[in-house]
């Protein structure tokens, strides 16, 4: 575990304003400290700190008395959750909001449970994007929205054409079964993707007219896709239940009675103005594609509801139930839309790469260095225009991978899943494959055919062959699989919309690979490359053949950095050679790229993917299969040129563990 | 039609909801007796449109299901003893290429490649099987064809066919039906409502749409028949799906939750 030093921390303290609460806090932040995994997580709770102001000087005490406790049960992004569903459950009543930080309320309990075992959208990422997808029929990314202020409003989903932003958390008082509470949000917005016209123009329209135009839609599109989806009709319901009691005649409570009577389709409610809504919305059910006739219902509810004097608030409003979004995917007001900051904070699915900053600065220790010197190479180029190699053209260094000075980064896997599939892939095709062997001097059962043969041979007054037993056995030949890694500038490149770069994934990737197969490590070797012009092709071999995977090994793949170019041929021939040494007759190069070859030195865009090319063949002629997975969309034209039809475009870079350990056993196999 | 192979005819029509021209195009390729191949998913169809197919050409139909243990004598047979001594077998393919028969070969993948190429004398101009161990030589029976059945599945980059046993074969490409017709076939199969199996073709079409993303393959017609009957016989649908549908599919317990998901979405 790092560990800030105290000065620092010191320093860190001075942006919390009472003195009081930092008083307390600096004597209490050593014991904090067994609860606080990263120091990331460190911050996150000074940050936290600092934003107590909203609170009483009491309250803000009393909670700090209480941080032992709480972080004990909680992480600190759930223990703000937890003070925000009190704030909100508490709104207008300051003693009970004291009672609740106090752990005094029976709320403060509920919640407290609620929030311990794990109700976050990064608990259920996986099914819910699974569920995402399959309902949309297409791919639908769910990232994660986080609560920026403690006091602000509770947060809704946002839905953009391709993705949707689900808030980090919903409260406890939003209903108790978040995973229902967030698949009724996916719905919701499928509904709205599928049934809504996008980006309307507000033009004039009052926020007024917008909020209660926005809340017909919610229920027009509930209503077509519940047509031939029953059942999400009941999901949404189980969300109005609380407006059901609801009497009061604020806009809120009105809007919320409005929404619940619209989905129930009953018009029993006391309200004059409710039961009008009704009425028209079921009017116009006889075509519930006409968006104009509902958009009308909400211009005429809107207008009654100005002349009931009834107070609007639009800062302070939300739609309800939890599970709506906050409208904005409808409208278009106009200017262009800033993106929602929430985006830089992002959550990655799959494969989560954090980074943790190195204090101690060294690389020493534990991770021995696989190659202690430099050792340089020699290599060919091929010039296709006279269709000649170019003798020695190219120097290839082998360097050891640098430990220290880059920030360490720490893979960890939240999805299981990814684990899981790729145990059970690597499972069911059993890496060290066990095989019947046929027509064996001995054994345990028979071999039918070799047992007939060696009948029909007596019979017939021949000498009979006597091996006529099966045995299991193992394959002999062991494959041996060499996974070569782009190491270029461009795989630091961030994946647009999440916080890690093309690199961090292929590393993650290679890593949970790595975990997975276990034994079969030994038949695997890690390497990677980049170029700085034709003199200076680095090459590290990051995790060689016969060489267990282990804490050490995973060090290094982590250290790696995206630099320079990608001069693909010389990689690839001293690959091949490094490769060949190895026993057994069944030798692949896995190929993992995110661009097209290119160097600083060369100006010919065909140069490289000719000699990449020729490379592959001189492999083949030398029994060694290459294959190429590569991250770039648009690699089609030149990846089919250098290595024919063995090669695989990932175009969702979540899957590339998947893919490279489906790519890998089929490999093993071939 | 020789008696050993007059048991493999079809009596009964087998029910075939066609999707598209399958029915012309194979008519037209048998008239040539080019080898077929089916290419498509699991359950989609293949099977049962190879004997729709047999039936209506009034042929007999041989079928074999591959696998990775089957060896050469599988196929073509082998000498067994008897009291008087060696007699020779034919496997069922002799058999389908001496007497005249369509011979189906389900999942030919699967069998290792030094299986499949004893195929390749029979499925060029020559139209021969030669049977080594017997020192004969059968020429094929004029009525005969060979279809094999082929799943793309995913990147086939280890078990796939050889280039030179794939240009041997005509193909014809299979996907589960669209949704009207395969509610349809499901309601006539399980013999249930239209209604029901609406629903479970929906539920289908959103797990085929995890495919590659999740699933190594979406949830098959087959499938569908299988639940809708459970179904049918007063199992609730929960239930039905999940023992008949959701479970087989994967282990995965992130897939069984946004799988159950569907099929409350449908089932109210
Ligand atoms: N077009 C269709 N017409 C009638 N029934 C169909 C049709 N498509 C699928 N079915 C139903 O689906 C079931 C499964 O189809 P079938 O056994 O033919 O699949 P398959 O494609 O051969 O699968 P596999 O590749 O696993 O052998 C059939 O038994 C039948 O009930
Ligand atoms: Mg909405």
């Amino acid at each position: 575990m790092q560990v800030p030093s105290a000065g620092r921390e010191e320093a860190a303290l001075e942006g919390i304003q009472d003195p009081l609460v930092r008083e307390q806090l600096a004597r209490k932040l050593p014991a904090l400290r067994r609860h606080l995994g990263r120091a990331e997580e460190h911050r996150a709770l000074l940050e936290l700190c600092e934003e107590l102001d909203e609170l009483d000087a009491g309250d803000r005490l009393a909670l700090v008395a209480n941080l032992d406790y709480l972080l004990e049960r909680l992480s600190v992004d759930a223990l703000r959750r937890w003070i925000i569903t009190g704030m909100r459950a508490c709104e207008e009543q300051p003693e009970r909001l004291t009672r609740y930080l106090r752990l005094e309320d029976e709320l403060a309990r509920a919640s407290l449970a609620f929030e311990a075992s794990g109700n976050g959208l990064e608990t259920f990422r996986a099914p819910l994007q699974f569920y995402a997808n399959g309902l949309a029929g297409r791919p639908l990314e769910l990232k994660n929205r986080r609560n920026a202020v403690l006091n602000g409003p509770p947060l809704r989903a946002v839905i953009t054409a391709n993705s949707l932003l689900l808030p980090e958390g919903y409260s406890i008082v939003d209903g108790t079964d978040h995973f229902r509470l967030y698949c009724a949000a996916v719905a919701h917005a499928v509904a709205h993707l599928r049934f809504s016209p996008m980006h309307q123009d507000a033009g004039s329209l009052k926020p007024m007219s917008i909020a209660i135009i926005s809340l017909i839609e919610d229920a027009r599109v509930e209503y077509l896709l519940a047509l031939d989806h029953p059942g999400l009709r009941r999901l949404w319901g189980r969300f109005h239940a609380p407006a059901r009691n609801e009497t009061a005649l604020t806009f809120r409570a009105l809007t919320r009675r409005l929404a619940c009577a619209l989905h129930d389709g009953r018009v029993e409610d006391e309200n004059y103005w409710v039961n009008k809504g009704v009425q028209l919305f079921r009017e116009r059910l006889a075509d519930p594609y006409d968006y104009r006739a509902f958009r009308e219902i909400g211009s005429i509810l809107a207008n009654d509801l100005g002349q009931m004097r009834v107070r609007f608030n639009p800062q302070q409003y939300v739609p309800e139930p939890a599970y709506c979004d906050d409208n904005s995917f409808l409208w278009n007001f106009g200017e262009p839309q800033p993106p929602p900051q929430q985006q830089e904070q992002l959550f990655v699915q799959g494969v989560r790469v954090e980074r943790v900053e190195r204090e101690d600065g060294g690389g020493e220790g534990g991770a021995g260095t696989l190659v202690e010197v430099e050792q340089r190479f020699s290599y060919p180029e091929w010039e296709y225009r006279t269709q000649t190699e170019r003798q020695d053209w190219v120097t290839l260094i082998e360097k050891p991978v640098q430990l220290g000075g880059s920030p360490r980064i720490e893979v960890t896997i939240p999805r299981h899943r990814v684990r899981q599939s790729i145990f059970s892939l690597i499972k069911a095709n059993q890496l060290s494959r066990s095989a019947k062997l046929r027509r064996q001097w001995e054994g345990d059962q028979l071999d039918l055919n070799g047992t007939i043969a060696a009948l029909v041979d007596y019979r017939s007054g021949v000498q009979p062959d006597p091996r006529v037993f099966t045995k299991p056995g193992r394959h002999a030949p062991k494959p041996s699989v060499l996974v070569l890694l782009d190491l270029s500038e461009s795989t630091n490149d961030r994946i647009p919309g999440r916080y890690d770069s093309v690199l961090d994934v292929a590393k993650g990737a290679t890593i949970v690979l790595c975990e997975a197969i276990g034994e079969a490590a030994e038949r695997f070797a890690v390497h990677g490359f980049s170029s700085n012009g034709r003199h200076e092709v680095e090459y590290f071999r990051v995790k060689d053949f016969d060489e267990p995977f282990g804490e050490a090994q995973a060090q290094r793949v982590l250290a790696l950095r995206g630099e320079h170019s990608t001069r693909i041929g010389a990689a690839l021939r001293h690959a091949c050679g490094l490769v060949s040494e190895q026993p057994g007759d069944h030798k692949v190069v896995l190929v993992v790229t995110d661009g097209e070859p290119s160097d600083v030195d060369v100006f010919d865009r065909d140069y490289l993917i000719e000699d990449a090319a020729m490379a592959v063949r001189v492999l083949r002629g030398r029994g060694v299969i290459s294959f190429c997975l590569t991250l770039d969309p648009k690699a089609k034209g030149y990846v089919s040129r250098i290595f024919g039809n063995d090669f695989l475009i990932v175009d969702e870079l979540v899957e590339l563990p998947f893919h490279l350990s489906k790519a890998f056993v089929k490999l093993l196999n071939r | 039609m020789h008696g050993i192979v007059e048991q493999y005819l079809i009596k009964t029509e087998p029910y075939y909801c066609p999707s598209g021209k399958e029915i012309d195009l194979f008519k037209s390729a048998y008239h040539l007796r080019l080898p077929m191949m089916l290419k498509g998913p699991t359950g989609c169809g293949k099977t049962r449109f190879v004997e729709y197919m047999a039936w209506l050409l009034k042929k007999p139909l041989i079928t074999v299901a591959c696998n990775e243990d089957m060896t050469a004598s599988d196929l073509v047979g082998r000498y067994l003893l008897d009291p008087s001594g060696t007699v020779w077998h034919d496997g069922p393919l002799t058999t389908a290429v001496r007497y005249g028969a369509i011979c189906y070969l389900d999942e030919i993948v699967e069998a290792r490649q030094d299986t499949t190429v004893i195929i390749h004398p029979l499925t060029d101009a020559r139209r021969i099987l030669p049977l080594d161990k017997k020192g004969e030589i059968v020429h094929a029976h004029p009525d005969f064809q060979l279809v094999v059945s082929y799943n793309p599945g995913y990147q086939s980059i280890s078990k796939d066919l050889k280039q030179s046993t794939k240009q041997r074969f005509g193909a014809i490409d299979f996907y589960y039906p669209d949704p009207e017709h395969e509610a349809t076939i499901v309601a006539h199969e399980a013999s249930v409502g239209h209604e029901v199996a609406a629903k479970l073709v929906g539920i289908a079409a959103k797990s085929r749409a995890l495919k590659g993303r999740g699933l190594e393959e979406g949830i098959s017609t087959r499938m569908l028949v299988y639940a809708a009957a459970l179904i049918r016989d007063g199992m609730r649908a929960m239930d039905a799906c999940r023992l008949a549908m959701t479970r087989p599919i994967t282990d995965d317990e992130a897939l069984h939750k946004a799988l159950d998901g569907f099929i409350e979405a449908h089932f109210a």
